[in-house]
């Protein structure tokens, strides 16, 4: 219950006083603004005690609790908050709602039960919150078994926080954490789709809530395996592009990088997207490459374990080319799972068409970049990989895909929304 | 059209995701008047119930030796040593990788960094067999074979 508590607190204050200070273009409706704040608020308080880890300031109580009370001081957090309720009431609300809530339901009962949640990051958060210190002797093998010593560990860094606070490190103290940061995604995606396409962005935002992905034990918003919260960061900074808060979008790009090693590679989709329809900023580039040296600075405090060399796998890439083609039938054949997915990746590849035909404007532009550069970045990792791609695509690919939920659902939202203004020129032309 | 296309979107991925969502809260009612320690033991196995014994014998300040009998035992080791943190567990392949003090190397992949954490560790103040095939699968020894 503490760390319940300790979740819907401390990011959310966080979360709002940062956007009242940096200026941030906030979502259209209050629920919105919350998980907007939640996000922003673990992307802040993270990178608060990343910095401190790496100048080695010791990450006791005083560090976990010095961003909310900052940030109760400035107190920019309340209007932050505040904001105008649903605009009206809609039945796809009812849609939308309904799984997340049976999920937040099951989240409160069921252990912490993906692997890589159990061995990868969780110990990570719980030899922070017991060392006090990212480059302690747990992440120099003296103290455990660390597999993948140089993740960087912005999530582990907020988990340890809820940890700490919440005086439990077990696994489950970080559970609500987890299925928080997946429904957040979600509402703000819907209050944008909404703000953007009206009736049709509700209810391709309901249909996406009810996602079996969702529900999978190894990478669903019950697991601790940070896809969802990748999904999450690089999905609001393509919400922020589209919204044309360069700002916000390299923030949460930012917070990507210091997510997972591939957050480098969406981060920079969020860059070239925006460099390609001109809203390129140079107030995107700073928190990105900032975020990046914090990361390479603290993988160096530490030795590597088990951890993957990727300029050796990069620079075989020539060697590897041939297996190119087998990463590409890999992804397309887990994207067309339908027990995992239904058919949410063949309606994105029929609204990439819808779009190119219909809707050539500049969001369409943005999200297909991010969208082709995210999966090329995919296909190169299976490609160079030193797994044979029939193991491990498996058990990797459905949770890259997941990162690439949030554009995915707005190339959908803005097909169908195009098909409306179709029918509603016809309209026009038929009564003239 | 448009209302045929959301139709037809959301029917697919209602059709595929309620029967997951369904089992999920099958699983969760039927967890839920357990405690949370036996929540865990009945989804994870025969294995959890062992480390949690071994959570409740040894200090958190031990230092742990895991000696895998056979290569299978290799995940619940590492589940079973995640779960005994913050003690100091380190994983051996057998017992002649025990007694040479050479830890386990958990993934042969030439082009990763798979320097082993750590240097070569003294005797742990426990040593503990893991082998899925026992009953318990991990327990404690006193033999140094």
């Amino acid at each position: 219950m503490i760390a319940l508590l300790v979740t819907l607190v401390i990011f959310p204050l966080v979360g709002g006083a940062a956007a009242r200070l940096l200026r941030l273009t906030l979502p259209p409706t209050r629920s919105s603004r919350f998980a907007f704040t939640f996000l922003l608020g673990l992307g802040v308080h993270g990178t608060f005690l990343y910095i401190l880890g790496a100048l080695r300031v010791p990450l006791g109580w005083i560090a976990f609790v010095a961003p909310p009370l900052l940030a109760l001081l400035a107190r920019g957090w309340r209007s932050a908050l505040g904001g105008p309720s649903e605009q009206r009431f809609a039945l796809s609300s009812i849609v939308f709602a309904a799984p997340l809530v049976l999920l937040l339901f099951a989240s409160a009962i069921l252990p912490t039960r993906d692997y890589d949640g159990r061995v990868t990051w969780l110990p990570k958060a719980r030899a922070i919150a017991l060392e006090s210190s990212i480059s302690g002797p747990f992440f120099h093998g003296e103290r455990g078994l660390n597999l993948h010593n140089r993740y960087p560990l912005l999530l582990p860094l907020d988990v340890a926080t809820v940890m700490k606070l919440g005086g439990d490190t077990r696994n489950e103290a970080g559970r609500w954490l987890y299925i928080f940061i997946a429904i957040s995604a979600l509402v703000v995606l819907r209050a944008y789709l909404r703000k953007w396409y009206a009736a049709s962005g509700g209810w391709i935002a309901a249909g996406v809530a009810w996602l079996p992905l969702l529900t999978t034990i190894e990478g669903g918003a019950l697991a601790a395996y940070n896809d969802f919260a990748l999904a999450a960061f690089f999905g609001i900074a393509v919400l922020a592009l589209l919204d044309d808060d360069a700002r916000a979008a390299g923030i949460f790009a930012a917070f990507a990088v210091m997510t997972k090693n591939e957050g480098l590679a969406l981060a920079v989709a969020v860059l070239i997207a925006a460099a390609v329809v001109r809203r390129m900023k140079f107030s995107m580039l700073v928190p990105i490459a900032l975020a990046e040296a914090i990361v390479v600075y603290c993988r160096r405090l530490v030795p590597p374990a088990y951890d993957e060399q990727y300029e050796v796998l990069l620079s075989s890439l020539p060697r590897s080319i041939a297996r190119a083609p087998e990463a590409v039938a890999a992804i397309a054949k887990h994207a067309g799972e339908f027990q995992v997915w239904g058919g949410f990746w063949f309606a994105v590849a029929i609204a990439i068409l819808v779009c190119a035909m219909r809707a050539r404007e500049k969001a369409f532009v943005i999200v297909l970049v991010t969208i082709v550069i995210g999966l090329a970045a995919y296909v190169v990792a299976l490609t160079v990989t030193s797994w044979s791609i029939a193991d491990l695509a498996p058990v990797a690919v459905n949770r890259l895909l997941a990162q690439l939920l949030v554009p995915a659902t707005t190339l959908v939202a803005m097909a169908t929304h195009s098909l409306e203004r179709d029918q509603a020129a016809r309209r026009a032309s038929q009564m003239r | 059209m448009r209302v045929v296309a959301i139709v037809l979107f959301v029917a697919s991925i209602v059709l595929a995701g309620a029967p997951r969502l369904r089992e999920v809260l099958r699983d969760a009612n039927a967890l839920a008047p357990l405690t949370f320690e036996s929540r865990r033991a009945r989804w994870f196995g025969k294995w959890y119930p062992a480390v949690a014994q071994l959570r409740n014998d040894i200090p958190e300040t031990a230092t742990v030796d895991f000696v895998l009998l056979r290569p299978e035992a290799r995940d619940i080791a590492v589940l079973g040593a995640a779960e005994l943190q913050p003690r100091d567990v380190r994983l051996f392949d057998g017992w002649d990788a025990w007694r040479k003090r050479e830890r386990a190397i958990l993934l042969h992949d030439d082009r990763a960094a798979n320097a082993v954490p750590g240097a070569p560790p003294h005797a742990a103040q426990y040593v503990v067999i893991v082998d899925p095939q026992l009953e318990p699968p991990l327990r404690r020894t006193e033999a140094t074979r």
